[in-house]
């Protein structure tokens, strides 16, 4: 042990005590014995390497596969939400404007309504507008819609169902006075892309 | 597991002395390395656990030892310049090193530099990513319990509506008894005040009153408290009419969650109103 302390330092005297001989052949098996352990050393270094670098790996892919994953459905769901509020909102105004109706605006209580509106009920509603016109101005009504409250019945990403509770005063030439109406109004809503508006596909009175 | 690259990077570098040594160049030409540099060998080599030296290794290691990452050392690029304590206060230093040892050197800290970076951006990327997806799961979950409230709340208005709405003389306390199942908070005073100032006038007008709800609907929600939108329509017979007819009711029920119920839902009516 002491030759291989002494190998950098024989010209120095202070520490050689083996002699030089026996010094190449030990000091080879012994570098050839290090070199195997480094070699070892060198796999085992490698292969926990690679096997933390695969788990950090898969880690990090599980996380931004399962957080993508929640994240986007959080932001569906929270536009469905939104989506459905502004559904409701519109459900109301329509119905409002439904049952608010005046001889004196007559032409444009029609059309605010059909402006709100598409598809099947726009269809009906304006197909009946004249004659609706013509009783208007003929029993000189005059009607105004208050809504009370409204629910959401079921819906998507692009449709809604939506009841409102409506009250109007009705007023007529049979009726100067007045009489007040409860309604219980249902209406499909769809989502229409083109004007970020949500309107009425259909309008029922929930008997 | 970085413990590993200084012994294997000491370890070819002695090798690399003692090739060097062995090669001939005389340590007594060469002349004493600067103090300083030489106590850096000398610790460096009290370090070395692999090199099968003599020695007594002393405890003493480099301040800060154990904790530090392998850092490559300033003095790498001359290490194999190497002071060896022979005796106390002696030093000798080995000749200059070989070209291939070095490169070998530098490659494996290259290489040691970039798996740490790689190690870094890993962990970067983990807290990252973690950070962003537990916020996403959290804002998912919160929308997740919304939701159940809206769609439980919804289903148990129904039948709490329909048993509240409904009365029959024949039975006039099994009614009140169903309807009271339904029922929490102050709203069940309300119910049990309400129901026993109807008993008499239902018995005597032998009223039958069957409430069925046409429609619902879900207003606010929140986790633990929702408003429901109910059409309730009233069958009533009575002694005073002949035949059946109808209300057609509007009515929001206000729906609370009550934890740890055995039996039934966990929503109960906790307000009435009818509008």
């Amino acid at each position: 042990m002491m030759a291989m302390r002494s190998s950098g330092s024989g010209g120095s005297g202070t520490s050689t005590r083996s002699p030089g001989s026996e010094r190449p052949g030990v000091r080879r098996r012994r570098a050839a014995a290090r070199r195997s352990e480094l070699e070892r050393l060198r796999r085992t270094w490698l292969v926990i390497n690679i096997v933390l670098a695969t788990v950090l790996v898969l880690i990090a892919s599980t996380t931004v596969v399962l957080g993508g994953y929640a994240g986007y459905s959080a932001y569906r769901e929270h536009r469905i939400r939104e989506g459905h509020g502004a559904a409701a909102a519109s459900a109301r105004q329509v119905v409002v404007d439904f049952l608010t109706i005046s001889a004196a605006s007559v032409t444009r209580d029609l059309r605010q309504v059909l402006d709100g509106s598409t598809g099947e009920f726009r269809k009906q509603y304006e197909a009946g507008m004249s004659e609706v016109r013509t009783a208007v101005v003929e029993n000189k009504v005059a009607s105004t819609g208050k809504v009370l409250r409204s629910g959401v019945v079921s819906g998507d990403a692009d449709s809604a169902v939506v009841l409102v509770a409506v009250d109007a005063r009705i007023t007529n030439v049979r009726s100067p006075k007045g009489r007040k109406a409860h309604y219980r109004v249902q209406v499909d809503m769809v989502y229409d892309e083109g004007s970020d508006r949500w309107l009425v596909s259909r309008l029922e009175f929930v008997g | 597991m970085t413990r590993f690259v200084p012994r294997m990077l000491r370890g070819q570098r002695s090798a690399a002395a003692a090739r060097t040594r062995r090669s001939g160049a005389g340590p007594e030409d060469t002349p004493p390395v600067t103090s300083a540099a030489a106590a850096m060998e000398s610790t460096d080599d009290q370090e070395s656990e692999r090199r099968p030296s003599p020695r007594p290794k002393p405890a003493v290691g480099r301040p800060g030892e154990g904790a530090a990452p392998p850092r490559p050392r300033p003095a790498d690029p001359g290490a194999p310049a190497r002071g060896r304590t022979v005796g106390p206060g002696r030093k000798v230093v080995a000749a200059a090193p070989r070209a291939g040892s070095n490169r070998r050197i530098q490659a494996a800290e290259a290489a040691v530099v970039r798996l740490r970076r790689t190690a870094v951006a890993l962990v970067a990327w983990i807290l990252v990513s973690g950070l962003l997806g537990g916020t996403a799961w959290y804002f998912k979950h919160q929308g997740d319990i919304v939701e159940t409230a809206r769609r439980d709340a919804l289903a148990a208005a129904e039948p709490a509506a329909e048993a509240i709405f409904s009365y029959d003389y024949r039975a006039f306390d099994e009614s009140v008894a169903n309807g009271r199942d339904f029922v929490t908070g102050k709203f069940a005073g309300e119910y049990a005040k309400t129901t026993a100032s109807l008993e008499a006038a239902v018995k005597k007008e032998r009223a039958v009153i069957r409430a069925r709800v046409s429609a619902k609907g879900v207003g606010e929600v929140a986790a633990d408290r929702v408003e429901v939108l109910l059409f309730v329509n009233q069958y009533r017979r009575n002694v005073n009419i002949t035949g059946e007819k109808v209300d057609e009711n509007r009515v929001v029920l206000t729906m609370v969650h009550v934890a740890g119920r055995r039996g039934g839902s966990d929503w109960l009516v906790a307000e009435v109103v009818a509008i």
